[in-house]
C-alpha cells in the first residue's frame, strides 16, 4: 500500500507542477492525489490561480499608471491613436502588460477600430490659442549660444545622476553613466529604458521616463530636453530658474514641480502639478514672444515652430477608458504625478534596505518589521508619499516594543519629524526609554532635552527604588548645540550609537557623527522594554515627544559611520515627500 | 434571448468581452502558464468569439462560451507544444481543466480578496512580490539586492503565494458563508 503523501510533499508537487518541473518520478503520485478527491484539482486550481491574480495586481501598480498614462499623453499631443506604443521600449514586464492590454482590447479595438479611427481623426477647427494668466515674469536663461568654429567647450560639472531605475542608456556601454556620476555642460545622454533622477548642481532635481534625450547645459541649472519626458522639482530657493529648454518653449521653474513632455513629432505639453512656471514661446523668428505663467494644474502644449500655446484640460486618467475623443486636447496628471515619485525608487531601494537589514541577526527592533506590543500613537503621514508614520502628540502618547534582554553594543536610529519642543529648559522629550528606566542596571534613555538644542543619551546604574537615584548617579553622554528647532516640520534622521569595544557613544544627526565621547558602562546594557515618545507619560514627569516617527530601528551591534551615511542616504526622501503636511488623520 | 441588430450587436459583444475577458485569460493563463503563449491563445479566443458571435446563444453565460472557445484553442496549441502537455495523463488534465473552468469564473471577486491579502503583507514581502511579478526582476536579481541567494528567494516566494491563497480563499469562503 502506497504511504499517503504529507501535506508539505503535496505543496511541493503542486509548486513542481505549476512551475513546470514535475518530475517523471512524481508524476504518478501527483495524478493519484489529484484523482482521490475531486478538492484536490480545485486546490492546485485556486493556486494557479492566485499565481495570475497577482500579476494582474502588481502590475497595477504606479509603472503601470506611467504606461497607461503614456498613452494618453500621445493621445493629447500628438495624432488620436486607440493604443500608442511606437516610442516605447518597453521592458519585459511593460511588454507582458501591453500585452495584456493588447488581449484585453484586442475584440474591441477589432471591433471598434474603424469607428474610433473615424472619430478620432483629428479636427479641422484649431483650437483657439489660449492665454492662461498672468504677469511678464523673468527670461529665461538664455539656451547654450552656437559654439563659434574651432573652439572646444571646456566641459564643467553641473549635475549629479543621483538616482536611476532599470535604467539603460544609449551610445556605447563604456560612456553610460552610474549613480552618483558628476554630469558635464554639453554632455548628451540618452535614456533607452527606465527611470533617471539627475540633481543640478543648484540642486533642482529632474526624472527622466525613457525614452528620452537631454542635453546639459552649462549654467547649472537648465537643461535641453530634445524628447522624452521629465517631471522638474524645484524646492530650494538656489534651484528657482531651473530652465528646460524643449522644442518650441522654455519652461523656467518659480519653485514648484512641473512635467514636460517632448518628441520629434508631437506637440511639447507642460503641466504645473505644484506652484507655478513661466513658459516662453519660442517664435519663428525669434521675435519675443510674451511669457505666460502657468499656476498649479495648468497645461499647455505648443507645435514648435507655431509660437501658438494651446490650453490643455487636466484630467484624471482611468484606466481601461482611455480611448475615446475625449482625451484630445487633455493631458493626464496622473502620469506626472507617478513620474515625480518615480524618485520612489529610493523608497524602493529603503525597502530594500530595510529588508536586508531584516536578515542581520544583530537587528532587534524594527518599527517598519515588528508591530509595537502597545501603542496610542495615532497614524499620519510617512516620510514617503504613501507611507504612513506614529504620530505623537506629547501627552502620555507612546510606543511599546519587547527588544533585548541586554547587549554589549547598540544601535538606535529613528527618522523624526517634531511638531513641538518642550519649552522648558529642563523638560524632557523622549526619543526612547527603557521600561524599567532607572530600575534595572543598564537601561537605557535616550532623549531630546534642553528645548531642542541637545541629546542625551544615559545609561542607569540601577535602583530597586528609583527615588533615591540622582541625577548624577547616571551615565550619560550629551551631544548639544543641534538646535533642533530650526529642523521642526522637517523629517530629520536621529541616531546614536553606542560601542562598548571602545566605550564609545556616539551621536548622529542626518548620517552625520555630532560627537563622539568615552563612556564607560561597566555591565551590558538591558533595553529590555522599551517606550518610544514617552516613559510612561506621568504627569509630574512629562516627557512626551511631539511630532512623528517613522522607521526606528534598533540594532544589538554598533553600526559604523559609513553604515549610518548608507542608512542615511539610502533612507532619506526626496524633500516634497518629506515636508508633506501632517494632520494626522 | 436573440442577439441586438448589428450595429449594436457590436457593442453588445464589446461590453461582453470587457465583462469576460479575465475570466477566459485567467483559465488560459492556468492551462498554459507561459505568459506569451497565453496571450497569443487569448487573442486567437478573442478573433475567434467575434467571428462566431451569431452562434453564442445568450441564455448561457458568456464567460462558459468563451472558455468553451478556449478549450479548443488550447488543444489546437498543445497540439504544438507537446512536451508540455505530456505532462500528466489525459483523465487528470480533464480534472484541472474543470477545476480551472469553475475557479476562473470567479476571478473577479478573487482579485478584490487577493488586494486586501496584500495590504496585508509585511512591506519587504509586498516588495518582493511586486519585484518579481510586477517588475518581472530575475530571482537572481533580487536575491543579490538583498544579499541572499535565488534558491532562498524562490522559497520564501513560494510561501508567500502559499500565504495568499490561504488567505484568499478564506476571504472568499467568508463571503460565501
Amino acid at each position: 500500500m502506497t504511504k499517503p503523501l504529507s501535506d508539505k510533499q503535496i505543496d511541493q508537487l503542486i509548486a513542481d507542477y505549476l512551475a513546470g518541473s514535475l518530475s517523471a518520478a512524481d508524476r504518478p503520485a501527483f495524478e493519484a492525489w489529484l484523482r482521490s478527491s475531486p478538492e484536490h484539482p480545485r486546490r492546485v486550481a485556486r493556486l494557479s490561480m492566485t499565481g495570475f491574480c497577482i500579476r494582474e495586481v502588481c502590475h497595477d501598480t504606479k509603472a503601470d499608471y506611467l504606461l497607461d498614462a503614456l498613452n494618453q499623453i500621445d493621445e493629447a499631443s500628438g495624432p488620436a491613436q486607440l493604443v500608442t506604443l511606437h516610442n516605447l521600449n518597453p521592458s519585459p514586464w511593460q511588454r507582458y502588460r501591453i500585452h495584456a492590454v493588447w488581449g484585453g482590447t484586442i475584440a474591441a479595438a477589432l471591433l471598434l477600430g474603424m469607428v474610433l479611427t473615424a472619430v478620432l481623426l483629428p479636427s479641422s477647427n484649431a483650437p483657439n490659442p489660449q492665454e492662461i494668466v498672468e504677469n511678464t515674469p523673468n527670461k529665461p536663461a538664455a539656451s547654450t549660444p552656437p559654439t563659434p568654429r574651432g573652439f572646444t567647450p571646456i566641459a564643467i560639472p553641473v549635475a549629479t545622476l543621483t538616482a536611476t531605475h532599470q535604467a539603460t542608456w544609449g551610445g556605447p556601454a563604456s560612456a553610460a553613466p552610474a549613480q552618483g556620476d558628476t554630469l558635464t555642460s554639453n554632455q548628451r545622454l540618452t535614456l533607452t529604458a527606465g527611470f533617471a533622477e539627475i540633481t543640478t548642481n543648484r540642486g533642482a532635481i529632474a526624472i527622466l521616463q525613457a525614452p528620452a534625450t537631454i542635453e546639459l547645459l552649462n549654467n547649472g541649472n537648465a537643461l535641453r530636453l530634445h524628447a522624452g519626458k521629465l517631471v522638474g522639482k524645484c524646492d530650494s530657493d538656489s534651484s528657482k530658474g531651473f530652465t528646460v529648454h524643449a522644442p518650441g518653449i522654455d519652461v523656467v521653474d518659480l519653485g514648484t514641480v512641473f512635467g514636460v513632455a517632448a518628441g520629434a513629432d508631437v506637440m511639447t505639453s507642460v503641466l504645473v502639478l505644484d506652484g507655478s512656471v513661466t513658459v516662453h514661446p519660442e517664435s519663428p523668428a525669434h521675435i519675443a514672444t510674451e511669457p505666460v505663467v502657468l499656476m498649479k494644474n495648468h497645461a499647455v502644449s505648443i507645435q514648435p515652430g507655431t509660437s501658438v500655446l494651446q490650453k490643455l484640460e487636466v484630467v484624471q486618467s482611468h484606466r481601461g477608458q482611455r480611448a475615446g475623443v475625449e482625451l484630445q486636447n487633455t493631458i493626464a496628471r496622473e502620469e506626472f504625478e507617478a513620474l515625480s515619485d518615480a524618485v520612489s525608487s529610493r523608497q524602493a531601494r529603503w525597502v530594500s534596505y530595510q529588508y536586508g537589514l531584516t536578515q542581520d541577526p544583530a537587528l532587534v527592533v524594527s518599527s517598519r518589521r515588528d508591530p509595537p506590543q502597545s501603542s496610542d500613537a495615532r497614524s499620519g503621514q510617512g516620510r514617503w508619499p504613501s507611507t504612513s508614520a506614529y504620530l505623537l502628540r506629547g501627552g502620555s502618547d507612546h510606543l511599546v516594543y519587547e527588544s533585548i534582554e541586554q547587549t554589549r553594543s547598540m544601535t538606535l536610529s529613528v527618522w523624526v519629524r517634531i511638531n513641538a519642543l518642550p519649552e522648558k529648559q529642563e523638560t524632557l522629550s523622549a526619543l526612547v526609554v527603557s521600561d524599567q528606566w532607572k530600575v534595572d542596571r543598564g537601561a537605557i534613555a535616550w532623549q531630546i532635552v534642553e528645548k531642542g538644542n541637545a541629546i542625551k543619551f544615559s545609561l542607569s546604574p540601577g535602583n530597586s527604588d528609583p527615588s533615591r537615584l540622582a541625577a548624577g548617579d547616571l551615565v550619560q553622554d550629551v551631544a548639544d548645540g543641534l538646535g533642533l528647532e530650526q529642523y521642526q516640520g522637517e523629517w530629520i534622521h536621529l541616531a546614536v550609537v553606542y560601542n562598548e569595544e571602545n566605550s564609545l557613544v556616539t551621536h548622529f544627526l542626518n548620517g552625520q557623527p555630532l560627537q563622539r565621547q568615552k563612556m564607560a558602562f561597566d555591565s551590558p546594557l538591558r533595553p529590555d522594554r522599551i517606550q518610544l515618545g514617552n516613559w510612561h507619560g506621568y504627569a509630574s514627569d512629562p516627557r512626551g515627544f511631539n511630532g512623528s516617527m517613522d522607521d526606528f530601528l534598533m540594532l544589538r551591534r554598533a553600526m559604523t559611520d559609513e553604515q549610518m551615511r548608507e542608512l542615511y542616504r539610502i533612507g532619506s526622501a526626496n524633500k516634497a515627500g518629506a515636508s508633506n503636511t501632517d494632520s494626522g488623520n | 434571448m436573440t442577439h441586438p441588430d448589428p450595429p449594436d450587436r457590436l457593442e453588445y459583444f464589446t461590453r461582453l468581452w470587457v465583462q469576460n475577458q479575465r475570466a477566459v485569460a485567467a483559465f488560459i493563463h492556468m492551462s498554459l502558464r507561459d505568459a506569451h503563449h497565453a496571450e497569443d491563445v487569448l487573442q486567437e479566443v478573442a478573433a475567434d468569439a467575434s467571428r462566431n458571435f451569431g452562434r453564442y446563444d445568450p441564455a448561457r453565460p458568456f464567460a462558459a462560451w468563451l472558455i468553451g472557445i478556449a478549450r479548443q484553442r488550447l488543444v489546437d496549441h498543445y497540439r504544438k507544444q507537446e512536451r508540455q502537455r505530456a505532462q500528466l495523463s489525459q483523465d487528470v488534465l480533464d480534472l484541472l481543466d474543470q477545476s480551472y473552468a469553475e475557479v476562473a469564473e470567479e476571478v473577479d471577486d478573487r482579485l478584490v480578496a487577493l488586494r486586501k491579502c496584500m495590504e496585508k503583507l509585511p512591506e519587504h514581502h509586498k516588495l518582493l512580490v511586486n519585484r518579481r511579478y510586477g517588475f518581472d526582476d530575475p530571482l537572481a536579481d533580487i536575491a543579490k539586492s538583498i544579499g541572499s541567494n535565488a534558491k532562498a528567494v524562490n522559497a520564501m516566494l513560494t510561501r508567500v503565494r502559499k500565504l495568499l491563497a490561504d488567505c484568499v480563499q478564506q476571504r472568499m469562503e467568508a463571503t460565501h458563508d
